[in-house]
């Protein structure tokens, strides 16, 4: 398509197609006009030229034509000899019938054959009418016939035919001209506007480049010159206002990034200081819970001897008091070297089958005497249709379970606690 | 254009002009030759034109006159239908010498009445009348327009000296028409 390839073309070509282009129509356009004009004035005065000399030639030989005079008409018509574009005259008498001819370049005769019919039909349609014709035939010849009045009276016609070599000549030179013109025209056109072109596409050109090294480079700190005040020069502008912002996001956006980047950092370091301070913790209560329990197992042991020698009364009392507390103690003592090794990431959780009913029932087992003192039910309800064998760690489920139900029991006043599997 | 140079050639000039009508014409058929005489007439008088001032609202008809004749009369009457000029034309037998210069615009002396010719030739003498003779032989004695019958042709001349202080105008067309021209002195 045209339209796209026209498109397509850069700047520069399209500047200078659309200055030829333009200058081209104009240049026809005119030159049309001007030939359309010349040939039409030719053509009126021809006409006038040829009315007139009828007129003049009707005129003279109204003494021919009434006192019935063939030879004093045939030299009234051989004046027409001066005048090199007059072809044929005839003169006919009132009725129409031929009354003298003249033929250039030939004897006095009769119309010559080409014509005659035309002419005829010419004559009889004046002398149906009464009104003066003037018809061309072709680009070549007029044919003017106009009636011949004298005192008032109709007494004949005249036919001239006059040749428009001279007409088609001009047109001939009119187009050679124009033709001269148009080619002219075009050639300084074309060297104008390449020269004219640039005022326009130079900018953008300059413009264009500089957008390619903006992107190749990243260089955000050139910037456009405008050189004029037109719409190029306001598009440098934005150009030019464009790459200042940009500028200034990027200035924008490296602080930002900066400062989290020291954020990030100040992050880091405190949550090392505070997972260091939290290994320090386990560290301790690991250390702690350890060291305490050798000395406790001492108490526990000793406890035991005692309570296992004769000890009546009180003294029986007191040391299995000290015997519960000191299991109750070593119970949370384990229980906080468990928390430190699950805080520590040490504690390894067992993977192995178990029967979980057995787990079950030993609990409530174990819970069943504490439960009844308290006064208060405890239930195991397991159903049989339970998958009751489960890979993992035993011990760790019956820990969770003694703490749940002994803490169900603790927190009961009335009625019970059903364990259901 | 030569028509001008025509005229120029045949201002001073007698012209004896001989016409070769259209129509031939025999002598013994006199009744055709008087109404071919009458039509010649009536066309020259075309080509010759009056003071403006010998026309009023009163009088706007073209007058002729016919001295002898009563069959050219009768000719000229056929011929009263179509105009002259733009003027009526008013057919009448001549008056009186004495007043035929102010009641005659043309004046035809028909060959019987020659002899009196003389009288009314010299009465309209310098005055705007087209005055017709027959026959050559009064042609020289002061009619401006001689009518004859030549190898059976109605032929007509024309006397530019009789034609002098009449203030008539004849076209030069009508002087082209002319065979023979003579220079003052060689008449012929």
């Amino acid at each position: 398509m045209i339209s796209r390839y026209f498109m397509d073309l850069s700047i520069t070509r399209k500047l200078v197609a659309i200055i030829n282009i333009a200058t081209i129509i104009a240049v026809l356009f005119a030159s049309i006009l001007f030939g359309a004009s010349e040939a039409f004035n030719y053509r009126r005065n021809t006409v006038e030229q040829i009315a007139t000399l009828a007129d003049v030639i009707g005129t003279n030989s109204t003494a021919a034509i009434t006192f019935e005079d063939p030879a004093l008409a045939d030299q009234v018509l051989a004046s027409l000899k001066a005048d090199d574009a007059i072809m044929q005259a005839h003169i006919y008498d009132s009725s129409g019938a031929l009354f003298s001819a003249y033929h250039r370049g030939r004897d006095v005769g009769l119309s010559n054959h080409e014509t005659k019919p035309a002419v005829d039909e010419l004559v009889a349609a004046v002398i149906a009418t009464g009104i003066p014709v003037e018809k061309f035939d072709g680009l070549s010849h007029l044919d003017a016939v106009r009636p011949i009045f004298f005192d008032t009276e109709l007494i004949g016609y005249l036919h001239l035919r006059a040749s428009l070599g001279e007409f088609v000549a001009t047109l001939e030179r009119i187009a050679l001209v124009a033709a001269g013109v148009l080619m002219l025209g075009a050639l300084v056109a074309y060297f104008l506007s390449f020269r004219l072109q640039s005022a326009v596409s130079r900018p953008i050109l300059e413009l264009s480049r500089l957008m390619q090294t903006v992107s190749r480079d990243q260089d955000y700190s050139i910037r456009a010159v405008p050189i004029s005040k037109d719409e190029i020069g306001q598009l440098m502008g934005g150009f030019n206002d464009m790459l200042i912002q940009i500028n200034m996001r990027d200035v924008q956006l490296e602080e930002a990034n900066a400062q989290l980047k020291v954020s990030v950092e100040e992050t880091l370091q405190a949550m090392e200081a505070a997972k260091s301070a939290s290994r320090a913790k386990s560290d301790f209560l690991a250390r702690m819970s350890h060291e305490s329990r050798t000395p406790m197992n001492g108490v526990l042991g000793m406890t035991e001897l005692l309570l296992a020698s004769d000890l009546t009364g009180n003294d029986k009392k007191f040391a299995e008091t000290i015997q519960q507390s000191g299991e109750t103690l070593l119970a949370v003592i384990n229980d906080i070297l468990d928390f430190s090794k699950v805080e520590s990431g040490k504690l390894v959780l067992e993977e192995a089958d178990y029967n979980l009913s057995e787990i079950v029932e030993g609990v409530i087992d174990l819970l069943y005497t504490p439960a009844r003192k308290k006064g208060i039910s405890l239930v195991g309800s397991i159903d049989p249709l339970a998958m009751p064998i489960i890979n993992g760690d035993a011990m760790r489920v019956r820990q969770v379970l003694m703490n749940l139900v002994g803490n169900a029991i603790k927190f009961t006043s009335e009625g019970g606690v059903v364990v259901s599997l | 254009m030569s028509f001008k140079s025509l005229t120029m050639r045949f201002s001073y000039a007698i012209l004896v002009a001989i016409l070769l009508a259209g129509t031939q014409v025999r002598a013994e058929d006199s009744a055709a030759e008087v109404s071919v005489k009458a039509a010649i007439v009536h066309k020259i008088a075309k080509f010759v034109s009056w003071p403006e001032q010998r026309f009023d609202a009163d009088n706007d008809q073209l007058r002729f006159c016919v001295l002898g004749d009563e069959r050219i009369l009768t000719a000229f009457e056929k011929l009263s239908d179509r105009p002259s000029h733009g003027r009526e034309i008013d057919v009448q037998v001549a008056p009186m010498p004495t007043e035929v210069a102010t009641s005659c615009d043309v004046l035809y002396l028909a060959g019987d009445e020659q002899r009196e010719a003389r009288e009314w030739l010299d009465a309209v003498a310098g005055q705007p009348v087209l005055t017709f003779a027959e026959s050559g032989r009064y042609a020289g004695d002061g009619s401006i327009v001689s009518m004859a019958i030549r190898r059976n042709k109605v032929r007509f001349s024309i006397n530019l000296d009789a034609n002098k202080d009449s203030q008539l105008r004849i076209s030069a067309q009508l002087l082209q028409l002319a065979a023979q021209v003579a220079t003052p002195g060689h008449g012929a």
